[in-house]
């Protein structure tokens, strides 16, 4: 009979050596993300562990996405991010490998796929106009180009002019507009501002909230945020989300999107999780984690937001979406950024 | 002989510098052809950057009055006078070290409805009482080695009050104020975070902007350059000035010797209600804020994250700390003691002020140079390996970063060091390694221990190093906080906020107790 100690030690040596074999069977994909760990991403990766027993790595982090990617091509085999226009750069920069799945193809509608499928849109949201249900009526408003009314002077709030949110809608009313309208567009705007750019989305709700202005431009996923919020379920409460441009065009929508770099060693784990992602279970789990709008027509919207835009005649929270192609606005950032440098958008007043 | 004596040190010299530059180096490098072409000066005179600057320096200077008010002041009074609640004042002033400024300043935001708090203003204040211990430590240390014999001479030659401010304290004092310049500037030129929460247009904001809008390195780079020469100039000025001024004119440490004034009634409760007054929006509010937000948010907090999360924060600070630790040591065992004589001393000695560099380049920036530097390929991911898809870069890149905090008080110790200390223990026996150990023993570890305790603290309060650099699976308070507050989930930051508090508070404590025994011999 051997001693305690010595079988307490071969104990604790065999746990070792099954849990390190276990740990070389089990597949790790490697995922790279601009979006938060918290919230957004992880209920998506946890299904995916829980569904195929390998494990998911993540690096979260907040800028300069793309710059790691070309520093770093093949650190990571999936790249996931809030804003597709960056796929769309690093395609262009040749980081990405098509993705080859007749799931996916099947899945997700052609128009939210990219360019020679080096990505697919998974998800997407509107910046809209949130407006004070107090001072404003619906009928009031119609389109963004209606924001440079006179009607709106001194009433709007907005963050600042050069943040990502707004860069990514000026890119596209200059995609829509072109260079001379957009210009007068963001300037009009600019003019009707209630007081300096500032603060973040729901600073304006609060602004509208209470009553330093009546209009602002927001991310329609806020206003549920919002309303789950003790604290903030007053702003919520206190203003509307707008849909514009409903009779023309429709509103500008941002996309998430996801990609495969070329890493090689988990090519087929990795088109697993984009399947996954495409797929109605993830979908729906996206949709009610993130309130976003889910790509896949059969998945409806989150619960929270199928009123909003119901006081201007929307139904089950469904919008006509301008759908301007991701390549035509990809190159517009720069642009956007020099032109609200040039009309000093987030100047003081 | 000379030769032999010399080499290291010049290799050391050159070693230093090196690496004190580099990242600025590359950046410079990378934005060179662009800045070749010319007109690029003429672009950002076109671009609100210019008007983005103007905000920035105003922003600096509002900082800065908040900082010496906060700061400064109280230190000469503690260093000078004694009175009840001395410590406490002490105390007061270090605490807002526990609480990065984009945390206050979101914790303020989401708190508080008013307009003030979403300002320039609001922001200066923030970064102006995060600076604010920095300062104390700064003014403390000198205020303490001021004798106040000079005051009284020119007290006996007749000299009124104004004159002897003007002509005694003011020059007296010049070489901390400009520290503290130096300080409150480099962390309100380098802020990113707290200015893109409150959504004040800062140079660091415009920079940052140009880069996100362009997905481009290139501009990043040149958006840099903008702050990587003025920024050179002015370490170099500080560099000399330390070098040059201070080692003409060194204050001997008997000077501390100097017995503290008794302050009693009005005047004593005056200071300490000076310093309660800035520690409540530094500290007291919002930590009163945070504890009830996480009492609030208990029942949510994933509990299975909090031991990886301590555990990874612990272990990238501490590397940091020992990083820089270990440059510290290397300059105490190759650098001479006592004041400079040669030109080849005072440079050897301005060398490591160029770490000061990077402290004023903002931290996404530096990220950014790192992560370009380290690409697949490179040199440096050619040495360190493995290495790199670790925590050690984001240690590397933090140490460099945070390197002046105890690699300048330890040149300012070795500097008031006499060399014939190191002769003395050479006779009695000991060799030359021990014989500095011996002779660098009082002066140069409070001087460490000071600036290894700053460095920890700063570097489990550092989120944009640990979130651009972060390898996979990186587990860190700092990236838990800062993905809460990203979409302003204070509340749900709160607990993450007290974690990393929690690591911050024996340090503290030993800053504190350090800050005391500064003048405890003289009591």
């Amino acid at each position: 009979m051997l001693p305690l100690l010595t079988r307490c030690l071969l104990m604790i040596a065999g746990l070792a050596f099954a849990s390190a074999t276990l740990a070389q069977q089990q597949r790790v994909l490697r995922v790279i993300s601009d979006r938060s760990d918290q919230g957004m991403v992880r209920p998506t990766l946890d299904a995916f562990e829980a569904r195929t027993g390998a494990k998911v790595d993540g690096v979260f982090m907040g800028q300069g996405l793309v710059n790691r990617l070309e520093s770093r091509p093949t650190e990571a085999d999936v790249v996931i991010t809030a804003d597709a226009e960056l796929l769309e750069i690093a395609a262009d920069r040749g980081l990405l490998l098509p993705i080859v799945s007749p799931a996916i193809k099947a899945a997700i509608p052609p128009e939210f796929m990219g360019t020679n499928d080096l990505f697919f849109v998974d998800a997407y949201r509107t910046r809209v106009i949130a407006y004070s249900r107090a001072r404003v009526k619906p009928s009031e408003l119609s389109t963004y180009e209606d924001l440079t009314s006179p009607k709106w002077k001194g009433r709007i709030c907005v963050r600042s002019g050069s943040h990502d949110y707004n860069l990514a809608l000026w890119g596209m009313f200059m995609a829509s507009y072109g260079a001379e309208k957009s210009r007068a567009v963001i300037g009009g705007i600019s003019n009707n501002l209630a007081r300096t750019p500032r603060g973040n989305d729901r600073e304006q709700a609060r602004a509208i909230f209470e009553g330093k202005c009546d209009l602002a431009l927001m991310n329609t996923y806020y206003h549920p945020l919002m309303a789950a919020n003790p604290e903030q379920k007053p702003w919520a409460d206190a203003v509307g989300m707008y849909f514009p441009n409903q009779a023309g065009k429709g509103s500008f929508i941002m996309r998430s999107g996801v990609a495969m770099t070329k890493a090689q060693g988990n090519r087929d784990l990795a088109l697993q999780l984009l399947e996954f992602i495409a797929s109605r279970e993830s979908q729906d789990a996206m949709v009610k984690a993130t309130r976003q709008y889910s790509v896949l027509p059969a998945v409806g919207v989150n619960a929270a937001m199928v009123q909003l835009g119901a006081e201007q005649g929307l139904a089950g929270g469904r919008f006509k979406m301008d759908f301007v192609p991701l390549r035509a606005i990809a190159g517009n950032r720069e642009d956007a950024i020099k032109l609200v440098n040039e009309i000093r958008f987030d100047a003081e007043r | 002989m000379t030769l032999s004596v010399d080499a290291p040190r010049l290799a050391l010299t050159v070693a230093l510098g090196v690496c004190a530059l580099f990242p600025a180096g590359y950046l410079l490098a990378t934005a060179l052809p662009v800045l070749q072409q010319g007109g690029w000066l003429a672009h950002f005179a076109s671009t609100t950057l210019p008007w983005q600057a103007a905000n920035s320096l105003q922003v600096a200077l509002l900082a800065a009055a908040v900082a010496f008010a906060a700061g400064a002041l109280p230190a000469v009074l503690v260093s000078r006078f004694d009175f009840a609640g001395r410590r406490l004042v002490s105390l007061l002033a270090l605490l807002p070290l526990l609480f990065a400024p984009h945390v206050t300043a979101s914790t303020w935001m989401v708190w508080s409805s008013s307009d003030f708090f979403t300002s320039q203003y609001a922001l200066a204040m923030h970064l102006g009482l995060a600076c604010a211990p920095y300062l104390f430590v700064v003014f403390r240390v000198a205020a303490s080695r001021m004798p106040r014999a000079f005051a009284e001479l020119a007290a006996s030659f007749g000299m009124g009050w104004r004159q002897r401010l003007l002509r005694v304290h003011l020059p007296a004092y010049a070489v901390p104020v400009a520290a503290g310049l130096l300080i409150v500037f480099a962390q309100c030129l380098g802020d990113y975070a707290a200015a893109e929460r409150l959504g004040v247009p800062t140079l660091s904001l415009g920079i940052h902007s140009l880069w996100f809008a362009s997905q481009s390195s290139v501009v990043a780079a040149i958006g840099a350059s903008v702050l990587v020469l003025p920024t050179l100039v002015l370490v170099g000025v500080a560099a000399w000035a330390s070098t040059a001024l201070i080692s003409q004119n060194p204050v001997p440490p008997a000077a501390a010797a100097a017995s503290l004034r008794a302050l009693r009634g009005p005047a004593a409760w005056a200071v300490l209600g000076w310093s309660l007054l800035w520690a409540v929006p530094g500290f007291a509010i919002p930590q009163v804020i945070t504890v009830r937000w996480a009492e609030k948010r208990w029942s949510r907090t994933r509990f299975e994250d909090i031991p990886g999360d301590m555990l990874g924060s612990l272990l990238t600070a501490m590397g940091s700390v020992l990083l820089v630790l270990a440059v510290c040591l290397l300059v105490a065992a190759v650098m001479r003691a006592g004041s400079r004589r040669s030109w080849a001393d005072r440079w050897s000695e301005r060398m490591p002020w160029l770490f000061l560099a990077n402290y004023f380049l903002p931290t996404l920036v530096l990220a950014l140079a790192f992560v370009m530097m380290s690409r697949d390929g490179s040199n440096l991911a050619h040495w360190l390996g493995a290495w790199r898809d670790t925590a050690v870069l984001v240690v590397l890149a933090v140490a460099l970063r945070l390197m002046p905090f105890a690699l300048l008080p330890l040149l300012d110790a070795l500097r008031r060091t006499p060399a014939q200390l190191i002769e003395a223990a050479l006779v009695h026996g000991a060799g030359p390694l021990k014989a500095r150990a011996l002779a660098f023993a009082g002066h140069l570890r409070p001087a460490l221990f000071l600036g290894c305790a700053l460095v920890f603290m700063e570097a489990v309060k550092e989120v944009d190093l640990n979130l651009t650099l972060q390898p996979f699976d990186h587990p860190s308070l700092a990236l838990k906080i800062y993905a809460f507050s990203r979409h302003q989930n204070m509340d749900r930051a709160a607990v993450w906020v007290l974690l990393s508090q929690l690591l911050m508070l024996l340090p503290l404590a030993l800053l504190w107790w350090r800050m005391d025994r500064l003048d405890g011999h003289r009591r």
